[in-house]
């Protein structure tokens, strides 16, 4: 597997985040999430699956938005006004921002994108916990712009729901 | 080419992300065909049934869907249809052999997410010109089939796209361009043509001849190149003006001169809106980059 350099992964993310959102900011590497937490955020997982034999190794690619940058990216898209938006929209708007923003941070031609699906927020950070690596990028201005985007390997044996 | 049927534009969207049928919709919209079709599929399944009753001029599919893959879709598009409909992909698969398979199956070209608009909108006009027989200049095909070899040779095997694209605005080009000025046997004045590379297609050009795709990005971002990659497209754009005038009374010209203009110069502005004809081109390497290259005849 060959991640991007850093550098790339910023310049990407940020050229994809501007895609979505119409709005351009640029990401930094961090250590903490930023999001306004509360009982019902879900994150977005998007798994890739690496032919690395013996063994299948799995990368997940993670989104973590805080609810108004969810509405901003899904009205963006979706070219309508914030009221008119569904929670289908909004979730649509989230996998497809995952999607795209992860999908090309990966350079491997043995590499097979499944598909993105939301997970509790909780359930997420458990199936981040037993990473041995991980990435966090985050908005260069954290108070106004809520976006986590998170790469890290998964644990083949803690991972039987997320490998499915 | 697909001929528009009674004059309506048909397309069909296939993507499991309403999100990203909505954004292809708003730039099929923005082409401003006097009529049109679009119908949408979410998953390849949903697609294969439209279009035992729907024929669309151009298919526009996601690669990563339930069940059926986009290429798998593209597969039985092309074995079903032939060239009765064409397709090409959205999708933020950038693995090139993936791509190359994608092509082998018979997609017409594959653009990665994110996209620019006007990428997209030069591959609809491609296969869906506004007036049904090709939005642009009629173009000689020798003239073009040189370029192409060309470009095969320069890209050293590498899948790329070069076909016309609508004209660039002033503000489409880069800061500074290359340009070159065409005359008989390599003299002017007079002035008889003159061809413009925008730093996207210097970089792309140098970046995969020599193998430095990562240097591509450096030229584009910088806005500027070194000698080594000048003196590279310099050699691209003699023979490309030499090939691109083929048919002309006193060509084929040769290049005279070469130099880095900036966008602002007067002239170019000038050169773009009078002259005696011009067709642009859109140079695609996917998962590298894209650039631009434009033709001018003044005399």
């Amino acid at each position: 597997m060959q991640l991007l350099p850093t550098q790339d992964m910023m310049r990407k993310i940020s050229e994809s985040w501007s895609f979505v959102s119409g709005a351009a900011f640029q990401f930094k590497e961090s250590d903490h999430y930023t999001f306004h937490n509360h009982e019902n955020l879900m994150a977005v997982i998007l798994p890739l699956f690496l032919d690395n034999l013996p063994q299948r190794e799995s990368i997940a690619i993670g989104l973590i938005l805080d609810d108004d940058e969810a509405i901003k990216v899904a009205s963006h898209m979706f070219g309508t006004s914030p009221e008119t938006l569904s929670l289908a929209d909004i979730q649509d708007a989230k996998k497809e921002t995952c999607n795209i923003l992860g999908g090309g941070l990966i350079v491997d031609n043995n590499s097979k994108l499944g598909l993105p699906k939301e997970i509790p927020l909780e359930e997420f950070l458990q199936l981040q916990k037993n990473a041995t690596f991980s990435m966090l990028f985050v908005s260069d201005k954290p108070n106004e712009d809520l976006v986590n985007l998170v790469i890290f390997d998964v644990n083949i044996k803690s991972s039987g729901e997320f490998l499915s | 080419m697909s001929a528009m049927t009674n004059g309506v534009a048909k397309f069909l969207i296939v993507d499991d992300s309403r999100a990203i049928q909505s954004i292809i919709k708003r730039v099929i919209e923005s082409c401003n065909y006097p009529n049109l079709e679009i119908q949408n599929a979410n998953d390849a399944e949903a697609a294969i049934e439209i279009l035992e009753k729907f024929t669309p001029d151009l298919v526009i599919t996601d690669w990563h869907m339930q069940k059926v893959s986009g290429l798998e879709f593209c597969q039985h598009v092309c074995q079903t249809y032939g060239n009765k409909i064409p397709i090409g992909f959205v999708t933020t698969e950038s693995s090139t052999e993936k791509i190359n398979s994608a092509y082998q199956s018979g997609a017409k070209f594959v653009i990665n997410k994110p996209f620019q608009d006007a990428d997209l909108r030069t591959q609809l006009m491609r296969f869906v010109p506004l007036n049904g027989s090709g939005g642009v200049e009629k173009i000689d095909s020798s003239a073009m089939a040189s370029t192409v070899a060309l470009l095969s040779t320069l890209l050293q095997g590498q899948p790329f796209t070069f076909v016309p694209c609508p004209p660039l605005a002033l503000e489409d080009f880069s800061e500074n361009n290359l340009i070159g000025l065409f005359g008989i046997n390599g003299k002017t004045p007079p002035v008889n043509a003159l061809a413009i590379m925008e730093m996207g297609a210097v970089g792309v050009l140098w970046g995969m001849n020599n193998n430095q795709q990562s240097m591509i990005l450096s030229v584009i971002k910088n806005g500027t190149a070194t000698n080594d990659q000048l003196e590279e497209a310099t050699k691209f754009m003699d023979e490309f003006g030499a090939g691109m005038s083929i048919g002309y009374k006193n060509g084929p010209l040769k290049l005279a001169r070469s130099s880095i203009v900036s966008r602002q110069f007067p002239r170019l502005e000038m050169s773009l809106t009078t002259n005696e004809g011009r067709t642009d081109y859109m140079l695609t390497v996917p998962g590298i980059g894209v650039g631009y290259i434009t033709y001018i005849k003044l005399i």
